[in-house]
């Protein structure tokens, strides 16, 4: 485990590029970042900008075409698919901004997916679901089905799926973007709470008021940092 | 409809692979079905084609309640005194050596009455019918030929009515050709190219006045309105006068008569084969149609917009199920298309496999009746594949299906219809693999079944000897003797016999039998399968002799009489007793009581699935037939032999004709040629029924994969490794797999009580059978379900990220 | 009065509460108005024209079209009643891709009943109408978003309906071509249609008389 401060994840010059009908398309040019441990990130910028790929390539969905990444001072650009799946399961915690919840699949089975992958016992499982849905205030609705549930309680449910694993990083896409406003500020208050908790969190958004949330906020144009800024507001 | 019609027609063009799929499927469906239907159709359900065809009986005498041929004296008592039939005939079948105008050659021929014609309502396409005048004893000799004969051997001669032509080397004068399209009896192996009277035929005539020859089968035509059960009634009456006056001992209150209609006597022992033949290709359409259901199902889904679109411009639920149902008839026509040209092939195939004794098979061919049926199935297809999806379809809501922003969540309850459908496929497919197991199983004990004497490298020749020119035993006996000297002259023959009849050979003798110091009660007696052999017989065809010796050369005409019984007689009448030496009278030219010097092991007498039954062996000298049976074995293949034996008889008798000689391997090949065709069929549906539930299945989860694309990135971007998402795959269909076993289980513990009787030597509950096809069920469903597992694998777990 | 909404109400089941997409809409639209339905996305726009255009069914409150009250009738008059006076008219098209430009506007046609003949002058004239004879025999993917909407407009409009409900029609198009659909609505609504159309845009709402705000399923500004 890193000690607050210490670098939890660090991007040294990493492009993506897309090849599509003999087009070069660079999604993302020489992405240098570094993420710290107990940090609240936010990832700006207008559609198109190579958010989502940054965000794919962070959570280790995708790998990048060139550069380095280190998550907890492990070289991870280059690892093999099943081990990457290892690494997303154990050290990556995803909320999605279509919550993503499985819906033949109880709220508890929905937390609980992740912990079966790693083959954990399922007393276990069961006491750190319990534990994850209860932070989220969810607890009561366990045995529900998520279309039972309304948007704002299928994201807490998917923040709880997220943490349970209590991984190295929370990446958030989104996790505003199919919400009403009230809704919508529950969860990022939600996100507040587990920062304060010491979760480290980066969390793509195009939503200004969102993004000023976060300690620090990058924003991207055209594959490239173009500001990073620190926001005040959080610190208050 | 005109207009859905030709719109389904085009909506189908547009995806060919798609339509092609699904007409491929449903021909072969259709296919087997319109070649089976033909087949029962033309066996079963056919009428017989005679006028007054629901008006014809099968007389035949039974004994001991079974029935029997009947003996000519017999039948013109019936005759004279019968008032219950219009008309009634007898006949029988033998093979005649047709001489002159070409090499000999051995064709059958009927024996006939000359009211069997008349009865059928046939006429000749040249000349005229017996009479009765034909039918006498001492007539010209007269002979009715074949249209077939007619071409081959006499090139349509115009001339043929009156010309004479040699028949076992007496001459005949042609009265008549019969048309192209009669063939009598239907159930004959070999069919008869002609026919003549009974004082015609040198077979018939040798036997026609002696009462205890029975060799022939009666037919009738019953009055209008005369029920079998009367006219039987009034035969019972004369028989038991025929036999009172006549005073056979051994067969008084033995002998009677019965009366059944002629389609069921002739059908009766293929009934049950063609029907579970016909379920097990329904079975195979079913599951057809549920393919179809589930194809049509699955591409519904991906037409849900254009269906909620049609709602949303104004087209009502009824015209959307039209135009669905339209589409689904239109692939069902095609189908059945496709389906009439596999059955013209499969017909022909089905003919050319099935065995010989299936009557009126050769003639079944596709006809309006088939293509009715067709169809009609066609029909019902359609609607049966096209009715589920188009009411599901039908029923979705426009306004969901066409917000631009989709809400999540795919229609689940579209997926248990397909579920169910693959269950259903899977259960049935269970029933016809245990059906088609256990006839296998019951093929492969029939084949291990020893009928109780070796096969291998051996050959048999049947013979008549001619009663004109073997009038008394002395002649037979003479005959006989050549014949086995002749024998042993065959190069590479390592042993010869000669018997009357051979065990298996379809012919067989039956005597009855008494037994000295029982006492005779004729309602019970007892009757054995009788052979009259030469003393290396035994060792010939490889049977055991158990105990005292078997006939030698001392056993001549003059020398005391002997017999050998087999083990059954010896357990039956003498248990725990020595049989050697207890005296025995046997039905034969009212001969004394002889002497049981040797007991030998059972044979199979007609199938190997019989039991063992009473047979006993004399020396032919001392009971001399004129009918005769050479064996002989040899070192090299037994083919070698059928030369040297056809010469070996025309140096005894050049003008003795013999039937087709048969390898002992051949007689049990024919013995069961039935069965092997009823589990070659039933194991090829079944075979076609796994096919297609497999390829339901792999459908079914390819689809839901398909649909289950975000559900399995979503999985995989929490961290499941590609062989979680094999096994969540593999596991969804192996639930299918298994619900379905579960049901099919129960349906064949049902199903294979059906066919109970058609089995030997398994139950059809055997565990064994159920374990194994349930295990290749099991296998070809996860086979079916691996390549979705493999593409499900394969999915990019990018597309958690992606936002529809 | 064309459409009176008093109290209409969407809702779904989530285990014991409900979620509600539309709350209490009251509404009145006149015969030969532009109305320009707007709101932020998930405010129940697209429900709301759904509601109106009778392919939604599972609603409460009380709907009168043309003095009928919708909310009492079975699926079948309402299916009538929708096919004699609403034509419809989609964001991405939905043109049916078997089909040819002049088969997919005969399509509400042969759902209406009209005989051969009158079908064969009806596309003919919309056809010149439009001006999009030369695209007659082509299918929709041979079509760029502009003339496929062009389509789409026609379609709804071949069988005189009174009323043009439009879901974003210019919401897949570029501002050239949204232009051209929007003029050909103004141009619709000056030869007596009323029209509805749900949209974000600014620019296509000025072309209309009229605005209703939506929020969060409310009506908040009208």
């Amino acid at each position: 485990m890193a000690e607050n401060g210490q670098a939890l994840i660090k991007l040294d010059g990493v492009t993506k590029v897309f090849f599509t009908d003999e087009v070069e398309t660079h999604a993302l040019s020489g992405i240098h970042l570094q993420i710290n441990k107990g940090e609240y990130v936010s990832i700006a910028g207008p559609s198109g900008c190579g958010k989502s790929t940054l965000l794919s390539i962070l959570g280790l969905l995708d790998s990048p075409t060139e550069g380095q990444y280190l998550l907890n001072n492990r070289p991870v650009a280059e690892l093999p698919a099943s081990e990457r799946a290892r690494v997303r399961n154990r050290e990556i915690g995803f909320i999605f901004q279509s919550f993503n919840l499985i819906g033949d699949l109880t709220v508890f089975e929905n937390v609980e997916l992740p912990l079966t992958y790693r083959g954990m016992k399922a007393a276990e499982r069961k006491q750190r679901v319990e534990a994850a849905l209860e932070r989220v205030g969810m607890a009561h609705r366990a045995k529900h089905l998520p279309s039972q549930l309304s948007g704002g309680q299928q994201q807490r449910v998917a923040v709880a799926r997220a943490v349970a694993g209590e991984p190295l990083i929370l990446l958030a896409d989104e996790p505003t973007g199919n919400l009403d406003s009230r809704s919508g500020e529950a969860v990022m208050d939600l996100l507040k709470e587990l920062h304060k908790a010491g979760a480290t969190i980066c969390m793509v958004t195009h939503d200004p008021r969102y993004a000023r949330h976060a300690e620090r906020s990058i924003h991207l144009f055209d594959g490239r940092v173009v500001e990073e800024r620190m926001e005040m507001a959080v610190t208050e | 409809m005109i207009t859905d019609l030709r719109q389904a027609l085009r909506t189908l063009l547009k995806s060919p692979g798609f339509s092609a799929l699904v007409v491929v499927v449903l021909a072969v469906g259709i296919g087997a079905n319109t070649a089976i239907f033909s087949i029962v159709n033309g066996v079963l359900l056919r009428p017989l084609p005679f006028p007054h065809a629901d008006r014809l009986v099968a007389v035949d005498t039974t004994t001991r309640n079974q029935p029997d041929d009947t003996s000519y004296p017999d039948f013109l008592d019936w005759h004279a005194q019968a008032k219950a039939f219009e008309r009634l005939a007898v006949y029988s079948t033998a093979a005649v050596t047709l001489t002159g105008s070409g090499p000999a050659i051995s064709v059958a021929s009927g024996i006939v009455t000359s009211d069997l014609f008349e009865m059928l309502g046939v006429a000749p396409v040249r000349g005229r019918l017996f009479t009765s005048n034909d039918d006498k004893r001492g007539a010209a000799r007269t002979v009715i030929v074949s249209d077939a004969l007619w071409s081959s051997r006499f090139s349509r001669d115009a001339g043929i009515v009156g010309r004479s032509i040699v028949i076992d080397a007496e001459p005949f004068t042609v009265v008549g050709v019969m048309p192209s399209s009669f063939e009598f009896p239907f159930d004959a192996e070999d069919p008869p190219q002609l026919w003549m009277p009974v004082y015609a035929s040198r077979f018939a005539a040798q036997w026609a006045d002696q009462r205890n020859a029975s060799f022939l089968k009666g037919l009738g035509l019953l009055h209008q309105g005369v029920a079998p059960q009367a006219a039987q009634a009034e035969l019972v009456t004369i028989e038991e006068q025929i036999v009172a006056k006549t005073d056979r001992s051994e067969s008084r209150g033995a002998r009677s008569v019965i009366v059944r209609p002629f389609h069921d006597v002739l059908v009766k022992n293929y009934r049950l084969g063609l029907i579970v033949l016909l379920s097990a290709v329904a079975s195979v359409l079913l599951i057809a149609c549920a393919n179809v259901a589930n194809l049509l199902l699955a591409r519904g889904s991906v037409r849900r917009r254009e269906i909620a679109l049609r709602a949303a411009l104004g087209a009502g639920r009824g015209r959307l199920v039209r135009q669905l149902l339209a589409e689904s008839l239109v692939l069902a026509a095609l189908g059945g298309i496709g389906g009439v040209m596999l059955a013209l092939w499969g017909i022909d195939v089905l003919v050319r496999v099935s065995p010989l004794q299936i009557p009126r098979l050769h003639s079944v061919h596709m006809d309006t009746a088939a293509l009715a049926f067709t169809a009609l199935a066609s029909m019902a297809t359609g609607v049966l594949s096209g009715v589920v999806p188009a009411f599901q379809l039908s029923r979705s809501c426009p306004g969901d299906a066409l917000k631009d922003v989709e809400r999540g969540g795919s229609s689940t309850r579209g997926a248990r219809t397909r579920q169910m459908l693959v269950v259903a496929e899977v259960a049935t497919s269970l029933v016809l693999l245990t059906a088609a197991g256990l006839l296998v199983r019951s093929l492969v004990s029939l084949q291990h079944v020893s009928p109780g004497f070796v096969t291998e490298r051996a050959v048999a020749m049947q013979l008549l000897l001619p009663g004109a020119r073997y009038e008394d035993g002395r002649s037979m006996i003479g005959f006989y003797r050549r014949l086995s000297d002749e024998l042993r002259t065959i190069p590479g023959a390592s042993a010869t016999a000669v018997s009357t009849t051979l065990p298996m050979s379809g012919s067989d003798i039956g005597v009855g039998f008494s037994i000295e110091g029982w006492p005779q009660d004729p309602k019970t007696r007892t009757s054995a399968a009788f052979f009259a052999v030469s003393p290396d017989y035994f060792a010939t065809l490889g049977i055991p002799l158990v105990k005292g010796r078997v006939f030698s050369n001392r056993d001549q005409e003059g020398s005391p009489l002997v017999l050998i019984v087999n083990q059954t007689i010896a357990a039956k009448y003498w248990p725990g007793e020595d049989p050697i030496g207890k005296r025995v009278t046997i039905g034969y030219n009212k001969t004394g009581p002889r002497e049981i010097v040797g007991v030998v092991g059972d044979v199979k007498q007609g199938e190997l699935a019989e039991s063992a039954s009473p047979q006993i062996y004399a020396p032919f000298v001392q009971t001399p037939w004129p009918f005769l049976t050479a064996v002989v074995r040899t070192a090299a293949a037994p083919e070698s032999a059928v030369g040297s034996l056809r010469s070996a008889l025309a140096r005894v008798d050049p003008m003795l004709g013999t039937s087709e000689i048969r390898t002992l391997d051949q007689y049990i090949a024919r013995s069961i040629a039935t069965p092997r065709f009823t589990a070659l069929l039933v194991s090829t549906f079944a075979t076609m029924a796994l096919a297609l539930a497999g390829f339901g299945l792999f459908s079914v989860m390819a689809y839901s994969v398909a649909q289950r694309r975000r559900e399995i990135g979503i999985r995989m971007a929490l961290g499941a490794q590609t062989a979680d998402v094999r096994s969540l795959v593999l596991t969804q269909a192996l639930r299918m797999g298994i619900v379905g076993l579960a049901i099919g289980i129960g349906g064949a513990l049902i199903a294979t009580r059906v066919i109970e009787s058609l089995l030997f030597g398994v139950t059809p509950h055997d565990p064994a059978t159920f374990a194994g096809v349930s295990g290749v069920l099991l296998t070809v469903m996860l086979l079916a379900a691996y390549l979705p597992a493999l593409r499900a694998a394969r999915v990019d777990p990018m597309v958690a990220l992606r936002t529809e | 009065m064309l459409i009176s909404l008093r109290s209409v109400e969407k809702s779904y089941p989530h285990g014991v509460g409900r979620t509600y997409v539309l709350r209490r809409v009251n509404a009145d639209i006149k015969e030969g108005e532009f109305v320009s339905i707007m709101g932020p996305s998930g405010a129940g726009k697209s429900t709301l024209l759904h509601i109106l255009g009778m392919h939604d069914s599972a609603w409460s409150g009380e709907y009168y079209f043309m003095d009928q009250p919708v909310h009492r009738l079975n699926p079948k008059q309402r299916s009538e009643l929708h096919k004699k006076h609403i034509g419809f008219v989609f964001q991405s098209y939905h043109l049916l891709d078997n089909l040819t430009v002049y088969e997919n506007l005969e399509i509400p046609l042969s759902y209406r009943n009209v005989s051969r003949k009158d079908r064969q002058s009806m596309v003919a004239d919309i056809l010149d109408r439009f001006q999009i004879v030369g695209k007659k025999d082509l299918y929709p993917n041979q079509l760029s978003g502009g003339q496929q909407q062009l389509v789409g407009v026609a379609r709804a409009v071949i069988a005189n309906p009174q009323v043009v409900l439009a879901d974003e029609p210019t919401g897949n198009l570029h501002s050239a071509q949204g232009k051209e659909i929007m003029e050909l609505f103004r141009s619709l609504n000056e030869s007596g249609a009323t029209i509805v159309q749900v949209t974000h845009s600014e620019v296509n709402a000025s072309y209309g008389t009229r605005i209703i705000q939506l929020r969060d399923g409310w009506v908040v500004d009208d």
